[in-house]
Formats: structure tokens, C-alpha cells, sequence
């Protein structure tokens, strides 16, 4: 999906999210595989107490802002999250290197076709909690991006 | 004679001067990041029967001021706790049902006794990444300054 003023929020998105479907399994040091069982916009309210539903992968909604670039331009300077949910501690590091990656190899296009330059990687944070008899590990890694858009002159 | 030639600071006054600015937005910027982390392990955490307490984890921005706000009316009984006590199944879940109807059981008591701390958890598990998070904005406040 094209990125333009009036979409830069789902445009974002879509081709964030379109992006990471090439994330599918990980395969663990016991030559185990990990698949994504759920790929989604937010992570679920209900139903996370099952080994089964594991791994989720979250990609979150941008959140942005602007600010002057020239007289006739604006720039958004704005983050995506994106946050992987799984079982093992192990397949949580891999998830996360491959989304990292897939956004990385992904930048020249992000900035030559979309337009969304300075696609860099700000931090990644890890949170582990235990849900009755499953221990959830969760990384969380953030992206921040630019994008400039020729301003409504009044 | 000696001559004393001080250079920059038409630099160092707009450093000066625009150093506050980008300070406040980038902890702004931190706080967010911070509140969102936080607001995300506080649903991690959270029990989950109906998923009601989950999705009443709210995440606002008032001017200069980012919230965490639990909207649920049982929020504050599993974070703090409560006496023990018996509840009838035809009590209101606050939901517009019962809370027999919850767990297919009437005409009967059920005994409550156990709270699950969920935003106290997730705030500490957060904290020791926001001295990260608040050297990361500052570096990037005083680049964007001009520093």
C-alpha cells in the first residue's frame, strides 16, 4: 500500500505488517520448530493461558508526530513496535532477530518507494511473566521513522 | 596589547535556547514509550476470566500528561486485595449478567479470596529500563539542540 499524507498511519502499518508475513518459524537448538500462530494488530484480551496459541506476533499501530521541515514541507517523525509473544526464551531471540532483520533488509525500499526514510532500530525490551502453568516471554523491539509530506497551504 | 577573540557563542545562546524544547519532547517521547511498555505488561499480567479487566487497561494523553488507566470497577480489588468474603451467584458481575451466570453455577455462594497484583508487577519490570530509555532521549535531545 502507498504511503501519502492523508494515510501515513495505515499505510505504515500495512506494509509493516505486509512485510513480516515473510516471519513464519524459527528453528530452536534442539532442532525444533516455532511457528507464528497468530499474527495480529493488538494483543488479544482473552484466550492467552494456552501453550497453543503461541508464538503471537504483534504489530502495533505507529504513533507519530510532525514538525516543520521547510516552508511548504512537514516532517512525521514517528515509532512502530513491533512485539513477538512465545513460550521459550530461545525462539523469542530468534523471532526477534528475524523481524529485525526483515525490517532492515527492507529499508531501500521502505525509503525509495514508500518514502519512509531514517528506518532505524531505537531499543528492544524483553518482559517475561508467568500465566498459571505457561511462562510467557515477550521482546518488543522499536523502529523510528521519517516521512515528509508537501504541507496545505492556506 | 592582547586581544581576547571568544568564538561559537551565537551557537552556544541557540543551543541554549533550543535545548528545553527538544528535552521536553524527547521525554515526552520516553514517557510514552515507558507508559506503552508498561500499559503491555500490565495486560500480560492481568487475570483473565472474562478478558473485561485486560481490555479496560487504558493508555491516554492529556497535554503534557500520559495515564494509565484501569476502568474496570474490580481493578482496584486485584491489585490491593480484600477481605475474603462470599459472593451469591445472583450478584451483578457488572457486566449486565451475573456472576453465576459467569461460571455456569446458581443458586449457590462462591468464596473469593485471591487477588493478583497486575500494575505494581509490570511497573517494576519497567523501571529498570527507563534509566535506558531517559539517557537515550537526552542524547537525543542535545543532538537535536545542536549539541
Amino acid at each position: 500500500m502507498a504511503i501519502s499524507k492523508s494515510s501515513v498511519i495505515s499505510g505504515i502499518f500495512e506494509n509493516i505488517y505486509d512485510r513480516l508475513t515473510n516471519v513464519t518459524s524459527v528453528t530452536l537448538s534442539d532442532a525444533s520448530t516455532s511457528s507464528i500462530q497468530t499474527r495480529t494488530g493488538a494483543f488479544p484480551d482473552k484466550d492467552i493461558d494456552e501453550t497453543s496459541k503461541y508464538p503471537i506476533l504483534v504489530i502495533n499501530s505507529p504513533d507519530i508526530s510532525w514538525e516543520e521541515f521547510t516552508l511548504t514541507k512537514k516532517q512525521v517523525m514517528g515509532t512502530f513496535t513491533i512485539d513477538i509473544y512465545t513460550t521459550k526464551a530461545e525462539s523469542a531471540d530468534l523471532f526477534l532477530d528475524a523481524i529485525i532483520n526483515s525490517i532492515e533488509t527492507y529499508r531501500a525500499t521502505l525509503g525509495n518507494t514508500y518514502g519512509l526514510v531514517f528506518v532505524n532500530l531505537d531499543s528492544t525490551a524483553y518482559d517475561s511473566v508467568m500465566r498459571g502453568k505457561i511462562k510467557i516471554h515477550v521482546r518488543s523491539c522499536i523502529f523510528s521513522f521519517r516521512y515528509k509530506f508537501t504541507k496545505t497551504l492556506s | 596589547m592582547m586581544q581576547i577573540k571568544l568564538k561559537g557563542l551565537e551557537k552556544t545562546q541557540q543551543f541554549l535556547v533550543q535545548l528545553p524544547k527538544s528535552m521536553n519532547k524527547e521525554i515526552m517521547q520516553v514517557s510514552d514509550t515507558f507508559m506503552r511498555s508498561t500499559q503491555k505488561s500490565a495486560k500480560l499480567r492481568a487475570p483473565r476470566l472474562t478478558g473485561r479487566l485486560a481490555d479496560s487497561i487504558e493508555f491516554k494523553k492529556i497535554k503534557n500528561q500520559i495515564l494509565l488507566i484501569v476502568n474496570s470497577p474490580y481493578g482496584y480489588f486485584q491489585e490491593y486485595g480484600f477481605t475474603p468474603h462470599f459472593i451469591h451467584s445472583d450478584m451483578s458481575d457488572r457486566m449486565g449478567g451475573t456472576v453465576g451466570g459467569l461460571f455456569g453455577r446458581f443458586n449457590s455462594f462462591f468464596w473469593v479470596a485471591k487477588h493478583k497484583p497486575f500494575i505494581q508487577p509490570a511497573l517494576e519490570q519497567n523501571l529498570s529500563n527507563l534509566p535506558n530509555l531517559l539517557s537515550q532521549g537526552t542524547k537525543k535531545a542535545i543532538k537535536q539542540a545542536g549539541g
